[in-house]
């Protein structure tokens, strides 16, 4: 049977060379998800290397003891760069590289439901991560680690200007991770074939939907601790500086609310890669579809119950730390299960051993010895011992490269032929296999032993102390057993896209939509797709006697829009992002009683009013959308420019309040309540800002005949931002100005 | 809901088509909005000069990627 519906292009990859008619400005243009899937790919390869070359140079340094190989400035910007640069900028680049070329593939769309809002994730995060090494030519790169500690960060023990550029390039990359996540949720929402429920969804994709939720809701919390500390770097406010009243624990709690829910983004969607290898390589349907969807979306929700565990050494007390070391052994019960899932996948199947599969195999092993120590962490006292030793490193990178980035190097082999149209060289990824797998195992498994004897991490030398220098040198030759593995990728790589044999369509006899283009697949992926009746839309189709279900067309959830769902998505993300800002005003307000400072000082009738205002914006918004509706162009007009109006006016009110603080010598830098309070009211008076300058275009499209009304749905869109803006309003009116003049 | 039916019934000329049926054009404009925001957060960091250049770019990008919007739309 004759299985490929496009035909055979004649170049690799599309628009790959750089000698066609645009070059590289072809690719600097392109909206294309392929494409951009490709840059990501190769954006995540350039940072591997640069991590890796800081890594090689720690090692290096670690290899003797009282070594002076590297100084210590230099020692701790090269650890805190190689961890930095291999979650923000390694990691995450390359899962969405796979997320943006396979999406639309798999659920049959012929691409990203917003092309150019791809193009700029992508670019944004470039740029993030090229501002993060700027660093080392502006002065020293960021020296905290990578979860940038609290006094640590501040300017008077980091005075170079490395933490602020790591605030700006997480930041950027922020930006990108949170765009790109919404692009995901709405094309998959909104543009998957027809007749593919969420029942018939691909794992790898149900991983990519459940991920990006758990993206929008937990970047928010980075993002506004970052905001804070640059406003601390920058404007001498005082978050983290607890001699001002400030809080070095709050970095850590809004840092640890992102961070340990990015463990589960970094691996979640690597869960997908495996899910769909495990069923490929044994012949057989996945085991427990339904748990794995399940399994996937309660560790995203227990993600967000567990970030106390990164804190026990802080001393929360028992009560706090006896309810997250419960949910913290909880958490392994559904990571466990995928485990089983997996194993019952391959049990009984006809096992085949490309290196997709010997990845996905050792991932097994691998990222159950992460999960173990990992478990060991949930027990307090245990964490009391081991925290802040070699033994966390060793766990970390079990987790992360034991089980995201093997899961990474198995979905690269596995999709490279479809990518490259080519097979890669068979031997030579089995030698890479082996030279990693073991480099891996020689460089961290000693490292566990190095923790248990007590060696700290983040220590540029160490006392020449029975087992450490062996253990060190283990751990060093491993590394470099693990660069030469890399070198060798790079090469397979490079033979595979000029040399390498051709792939057909479906290398693998695989089970989705994507083996059903060609290899590589045309600029556009489907004329037609094929009628989806179980998760293994393809392999039904190959084998109709065999069908694992009947064609049902589901409404596509039509009535969502996609611009819609993008704000309503967009607002969720900002809704906790002032979550963050307001629990820390709160908190600072209960912590100090802001030591007299003019809380209630505050002119709440003014600003009552200038409220008042905002919130009938909601109105004369609602006015606007209304006679929108209704055709009428000159009374949108007038209803949005009094909604203008309107915002302008608490603009002013806002602007006047400022004005008397900082006569009345009231600033970011003058106490904890002028941090908190210009810092929550300053980034609400942005985005209302915002939401003026969106009607102001929306006013200015609105003019003339002759030209196409503006779609309903921008309305509705901006629309939904506006009233966001509105509410939040009222929680900032309660909390700042109404209940401390209730309690005066 | 349509009625549920097997795949071989299913004629390939009968099949749904995939969404976006159109591709959109190359553009360069999400590249220079992400430059402009490099430029204003390294303007943050440093000078006005930068962050003004950063501004400036960025709001061509966004003014030129409405214009495409537009160019579409009629």
């Amino acid at each position: 049977m004759n299985i490929d519906v496009t035909p055979e292009p004649e170049r690799p990859i599309p628009g790959l060379s750089i000698s066609n008619d645009q070059g590289i400005l072809q690719w600097i243009s392109s909206v294309d998800h392929k494409q951009l899937g490709i840059l990501y790919l190769c954006l995540s390869a350039l940072f591997l290397l640069l991590g890796g070359i800081a890594i090689l140079l720690v090692r290096t340094q670690l290899f003797l003891p009282d070594n002076h190989f590297l100084q210590p400035e230099a020692y701790n910007q090269l650890f805190t760069m190689h961890g930095t640069t291999m979650i923000f900028f390694v990691l995450t680049p390359a899962i969405f590289g796979f997320s943006s070329y396979l999406i639309p593939l798999m659920t049959g769309a012929n691409d990203m439901a917003f092309p150019r809002l791809n193009a700029f994730s992508f670019w944004v995060t470039l740029v993030g991560g090229s501002l993060l090494y700027f660093s080392f030519l502006a002065g020293g790169a960021p020296d905290a680690g990578w979860f940038n500690y609290a006094p640590l960060n501040e300017h008077n023990y980091s005075s170079s200007p490395g933490v602020d550029y790591y605030c700006a390039g997480l930041l950027l990359g922020g930006i990108g991770t949170v765009s790109a996540s919404v692009n995901f949720i709405v094309t998959i929402l909104c543009y998957r074939t027809a007749t593919m429920g969420l029942k018939q969804l691909p794992l790898f994709v149900w991983m990519v939907l459940i991920n990006s939720f758990l993206v929008i809701a937990a970047f928010p919390s980075l993002n506004a601790a970052l905001a804070m500390l640059l406003l601390d770097r920058q404007l001498h406010a005082h978050f983290f500086t607890a001699v001002s009243g400030g809080s070095a624990i709050l970095w850590q709690h809004l840092f640890w609310l992102f961070g340990h829910p990015e463990v589960y983004i970094l691996i979640l969607p690597v869960f997908g890669i495996y899910s769909e290898i495990f069923p490929v390589f044994s012949r057989k349907p996945i085991f427990g579809y339904a748990m794995l969807v399940a399994s996937g979306i309660a560790i995203a929700l227990l993600a967000f119950g567990v970030w106390v565990h990164h804190m026990f050494a802080t001393g929360l007390g028992n009560t706090v730390n006896d309810f997250f070391s419960a949910s913290s052994l909880l958490i392994g019960v559904p990571t466990g299960v995928k485990i089983f899932n997996w194993l019952a996948t391959m049990h009984g199947g006809s096992i085949r051993f490309p290196v997709p599969m010997l990845f996905s195999i050792a991932f097994l092993i691998e990222f159950t010895i992460g999960g173990l120590s990992g478990i060991s962490f949930a027990i307090v006292p245990i964490d009391w011992q081991l925290t802040d030793t070699y033994y966390v490193v060793a766990h970390l990178h079990f987790v992360f490269i034991g089980g995201s980035l093997f899961g990474l190097l198995a979905g690269l082999f596995y999709w490279l032929p479809k990518i490259t149209g080519r097979y890669p060289d068979e031997r030579l990824s089995k030698w890479f296999f082996w030279l990693f797998v073991i480099g891996f195992n020689l460089t961290f498994l000693v490292q566990h032993a190095l923790g248990a004897m007590g060696m700290p991490r983040r220590v540029y030398t160490y006392p020449d102390l029975p087992g450490w220098a062996f253990c060190n040198q283990l751990s060093t030759v491993g590394a470099y057993l693990m660069a030469i593995a890399v070198a060798l990728l790079v090469y397979i790589l490079v033979r595979t896209v000029r040399h390498g044999r051709r792939a057909p369509g479906d290398p693998w006899d695989a089970n989705t939509l994507e083996w059903s283009t060609t290899s590589p697949p045309g600029l556009k992926n489907f004329e037609t797709v094929i009628p989806v009746a179980s998760a293994r839309p393809f392999r039904d189709y190959k084998r109709p006697m065999e069908a694992d279900g009947t064609i049902v067309r589901h409404r596509r959830d039509k009535h969502l829009n996609a611009y819609t769902v993008m704000m309503k998505l967009v607002v969720g993300t900002e809704a906790v992002f002032f979550l963050c800002l307001i629990m820390a005003y709160v908190y600072f307000g209960l912590k100090t009683g802001f030591d007299g400072a003019p809380v209630t000082q505050l002119d709440l009738r003014s600003t009552g009013l200038f409220s008042l205002l905002l919130w009938s914006s909601s109105f004369t918004w609602w006015r606007a959308e209304w006679t929108h509706g209704r055709k009428s162009s000159r009374r949108t007009r007038t209803w949005l420019l009094i909604t203008i109006g309107l915002a302008a006016l608490f603009l002013c009110g806002q602007a006047k309040e400022y004005i008397h603080l900082l006569h009345d010598k009231v600033n970011p830098a003058s106490g904890i309540f002028g941090t908190a309070f210009f810092t929550l009211t300053g980034f609400h008076g942005l985005h209302v800002l915002i939401g003026l300058l969106l009607m102001l275009v929306l006013v200015t499209k609105i003019t003339g005949s002759g030209r196409k009304p503006i779609p309903s749905y921008a309305m509705r869109a901006i629309g939904i931002y506006w009233h966001f803006v509105d509410i939040v309003w009222i929680f900032i009116f309660l909390i700042v100005y109404v209940i401390p003049h209730l309690l005066k | 809901m349509e009625q549920p039916s097997v795949l071989s019934e299913i004629p390939p000329e009968k099949w749904d088509k995939a969404l976006p049926t159109e591709l959109p054009e190359p553009t360069y404009w999400p590249f220079f909005l992400a430059i402009g925001l490099g430029f204003i957060f390294w303007g943050l960091l440093t000078t006005w000069l930068m962050l003004s250049v950063g501004f400036l770019i960025a709001f061509i990008a966004i003014a030129r990627w409405i214009k495409l919007l537009d160019h579409e739309r009629e």
